[in-house]
C-alpha cells in the first residue's frame, strides 16, 4: 500500500519529457554553444575549408538543388543560378556576418556602457540630455536613417558598421544606467569618493567592473540583433556591398528565383535564423546564469 | 494631467526638432544642394552659382539657414523630386494611406497573436499554450522577416496558389504582407505579456478574487489581464516605430507603393528631397502614435496621471 502510494506520488512528480528536456536545455544550453562553435570555426577557416570559391561559378553546375532534393553530394546545398555553390557562400558569409557583428557589437556595447555609465552616475542634467537621445534613437526610424547615412557616405562595412553602432547602444545604455544607480550607493563607491578618486577613475575602476556580468549578456543578445539587422540591410541592397557573400544579400538574391529554385533565398535565412536563435538562447542562459533572480520559470 | 500631458508634449516637440535638426545636418552633409540639380554635363559659370547660392540661401549662417529650410518644412514646401519633378510633399501624402493600411493590418496582426497567446501561456504554464508561446516568442525575435516573407511567397502562392505573391488590390494582398509586418511584433507583446501575467496572477488581489470564486474567465480577462496590460501598451508605441522599418521591408518584397518603398527607391536614385521627406514623416508619424499612446496608458493606469 505504501509503496503503491509512494509510486503514485512518483508519478505525478514526474515532469513530462518535454519539460525535462526543456529543463535540461536551459541549464546547459549545449545546442546553441555548438552551433555557434561550428559557426565561428567555420568563419574563421572558411578558405581552407570551403569546397569551392564562393565567388567564381561553374556555369556547367547552375541551379543544382542540394542534397536530399536531388541533388548530390558535389554540391551539399546547391548551387546558385551562377552556378556557385551554397555551401561554400555559406561559410564565407559566416566570415563576412560574425566579423561584422563582433566590431559593431563591441563599439555599440563599449558606447552604451560608457554612456550608461555616466549618465547614472552624474545623474542631473547629464542624465536627462543623454536619456533623451536614447528617446531620439527610438523617434528616428533606424532603418530610413540608415538609408540616408548610406545615401549620403554610400554604402560600405565602415559606414553600416558606424550606422548600427550609433543606432544601436540605447538599450545598452538605459540596462548600464539603472544598474549604476543601483551600484553607486554601495559604500565602497562612497569610499573611493572620499579617498579622492575622479569620477572617471570611479566610473572605469569601480562601477564598470560591477556589471560586467550584465555587459556580457547585453552583448550577446545584441550581437543577434546586430547580425539581423546587417542582414535585412543587406537584403534591400544597402548592406555589405557584393561581391562579398553576405546572408543578407544572398537570400535578396534567390528571391528572384524562388519558384525555380527555392534553396537559393531558403538556406541562407536558415543560417541567419539559426545564429539568432543560438545567440538569443545563449544570452537568455546567460542571464539566468549569472543572477537566479532574473530567472522567469 | 494637464502637467503630465504638458510635458509629454514637451518630449514631443523636442524630440521632433531633434530629428530635424539630423536631418537638416545629414542632407547638408551629403553635399552641396546645388549639386543635386547639376549633372556631369552641366556647365555652370561661378556667377551664376553664387546667385543660385544666394537664391537657395546658402550665403547666410547653418543655423539660419536651418530655421528657413524648417520654417519651409511646416509650410509644406518639402521641395521637389530631382527624380521626377513631383512635389515631395505630394508623393509622400499620396502614398501615406497605403502605408497607414499596411501598419494597422500589422498591428492587428501582431496583437491578435501576442496577447491571447501570452495571457493563456502566463496563465496557464508548462501547458501546451506555454510551449507553443515560448516558441513562437523564439521564433518571432530570431527568424528575419524578410526570408519569412519569401518562404510565405513560396508556400502560399508558388505552391499552393492560395494569395497573390505581390500588388495592391483585394483583402487578400494584405494578408501576408500584415503577417510579416506584424511578425516580430508578435514576438515581443508575447513575451511582454506572458511577464505581466506571471506576475498578476500571482499577486494579492488575484488570489483574493479566486477565493471569492471569480469564475475563471472574469479573472483572467477582467481581473488580472488589465492590471497586466501596461508593459504590453508601452511596446506598442516601440513596435510602431518598428514598423517603419517594417514597411520599407514589406513593401519592397510585396511590391506595395507605400512610404517605405519611396524611401527606399529615393536611397537607389540618389534622391535626397525625397528620402528626407520620407524619414521627416516617418519620424513625425512616430511622435504622433507617441503621444497618443501615452495619453492611452495615462488613462489606463491612474498612477501615471498623479506622477
Amino acid at each position: 500500500m505504501q509503496m503503491e502510494q509512494q509510486q503514485a506520488l512518483l508519478q505525478i512528480d514526474e515532469p513530462s519529457f518535454i519539460s525535462r528536456a526543456y529543463t535540461k536545455f536551459r541549464r546547459w544550453p549545449y545546442i546553441p554553444a555548438l552551433v555557434l562553435i561550428i559557426l565561428i570555426f567555420a568563419a574563421l577557416a572558411a578558405p581552407l575549408i570551403s569546397p569551392y570559391d564562393p565567388v567564381k561559378g561553374d556555369l556547367r553546375a547552375r541551379s543544382k538543388p542540394p542534397l536530399g532534393f536531388g541533388g548530390t553530394t558535389e554540391h551539399l546545398f546547391g548551387t546558385d543560378n551562377q552556378g556557385r555553390d551554397i555551401f561554400s557562400r555559406i561559410i564565407h558569409g559566416a566570415r563576412v556576418s560574425i566579423s561584422f557583428a563582433a566590431i559593431t557589437m563591441l563599439l555599440s556595447v563599449a558606447l552604451g556602457a560608457v554612456i550608461g555609465a555616466v549618465s547614472g552616475y552624474f545623474g542631473g542634467h547629464i542624465d536627462e540630455t543623454l536619456m533623451r537621445l536614447v528617446d531620439l534613437q527610438n523617434a528616428l526610424p533606424f532603418i530610413l536613417a540608415a538609408l540616408v547615412m548610406v545615401g549620403v557616405f554610400g554604402a560600405s562595412f565602415t559606414t553600416l558598421l558606424i550606422v548600427i553602432a550609433i543606432f544601436s547602444w540605447g538599450a545598452t545604455a538605459r540596462q548600464i544606467r539603472g544598474e549604476i544607480l543601483q551600484l553607486k550607493q554601495m559604500d565602497y563607491v562612497s569610499l573611493a569618493r572620499v579617498a579622492g578618486a575622479s569620477p572617471p577613475r570611479i566610473i572605469f575602476q569601480h562601477l564598470l567592473p560591477g556589471v560586467t556580468n550584465t555587459l556580457i549578456v547585453v552583448a550577446t543578445l545584441g550581437t543577434g540583433q546586430i547580425i539581423l539587422t546587417e542582414a535585412t540591410l543587406s537584403f534591400l541592397g544597402v548592406g555589405i556591398p557584393p561581391p562579398n557573400p553576405a546572408w543578407g544579400s544572398m537570400v535578396s538574391f534567390g528571391r528572384n528565383y524562388i519558384d525555380t529554385a527555392w534553396w537559393i533565398a531558403v538556406i541562407p535565412g536558415i543560417a541567419i535564423a539559426l545564429v539568432v536563435v543560438s545567440l538569443n538562447f545563449l544570452g537568455d542562459w546567460m542571464r539566468d546564469y549569472f543572477d537566479p533572480r532574473l530567472r522567469q520559470v | 494631467m494637464i502637467r503630465f500631458l504638458l510635458r509629454r508634449l514637451g518630449y514631443s516637440f523636442v524630440t521632433i526638432i531633434l530629428a530635424t535638426i539630423i536631418v537638416f545636418a545629414l542632407s547638408r552633409m551629403s553635399g552641396d544642394p546645388r549639386l543635386l540639380y547639376l549633372n556631369a554635363f552641366s556647365h555652370v559659370g561661378p556667377e551664376v552659382w553664387e546667385a543660385w547660392g544666394r537664391k537657395l540661401g546658402l550665403d547666410k549662417p547653418l543655423p539660419l539657414q536651418y530655421l528657413y529650410w524648417l520654417r519651409d518644412v511646416m509650410l509644406g514646401d518639402w521641395g521637389e523630386s530631382i527624380d521626377t519633378k513631383i512635389p515631395v510633399w505630394t508623393s509622400v501624402t499620396d502614398r501615406l494611406p497605403l502605408t497607414l493600411k499596411l501598419t494597422g493590418g500589422g498591428f492587428i496582426f501582431a496583437v491578435l497573436v501576442g496577447i491571447p497567446l501570452g495571457v493563456l501561456s502566463g496563465v496557464y504554464r508548462s501547458s501546451f499554450w506555454d510551449y507553443l508561446g515560448r516558441t513562437t516568442a523564439v521564433l518571432g525575435q530570431s527568424v528575419p522577416a524578410f526570408w519569412l516573407a519569401i518562404v510565405l511567397i513560396l508556400i502560399f502562392s508558388v505552391k499552393l496558389e492560395l494569395l497573390p505573391a505581390a500588388g495592391q488590390g483585394s483583402f487578400s494582398h494584405y494578408i501576408m504582407p500584415s503577417i510579416i509586418l506584424g511578425w516580430f511584433g508578435s514576438a515581443g507583446f508575447l513575451r511582454l505579456t506572458r511577464s505581466a501575467m506571471l506576475d498578476v496572477m500571482d499577486s494579492e488581489f488575484v488570489k483574493l478574487a479566486r477565493a471569492k470564486g471569480v469564475n475563471n474567465f472574469t479573472l483572467i480577462w477582467k481581473h488580472a489581464f488589465r492590471n497586466a496590460l501596461i508593459a504590453p501598451l508601452t511596446y506598442g508605441g516601440l513596435l510602431l516605430a518598428g514598423f517603419a522599418t517594417g514597411t520599407v521591408l514589406t513593401e519592397t518584397i510585396y511590391a506595395l507603393p507605400g512610404l517605405g518603398r519611396l524611401a527606399l527607391q529615393a536611397v537607389y536614385a540618389n534622391d535626397f528631397p525625397v528620402l528626407q521627406g520620407s524619414v521627416l514623416f516617418f519620424a513625425a508619424l512616430y511622435v504622433v502614435f507617441a503621444f497618443v499612446l501615452d495619453m492611452i496608458y495615462a488613462f489606463v493606469d491612474p498612477r501615471i496621471r498623479y506622477e
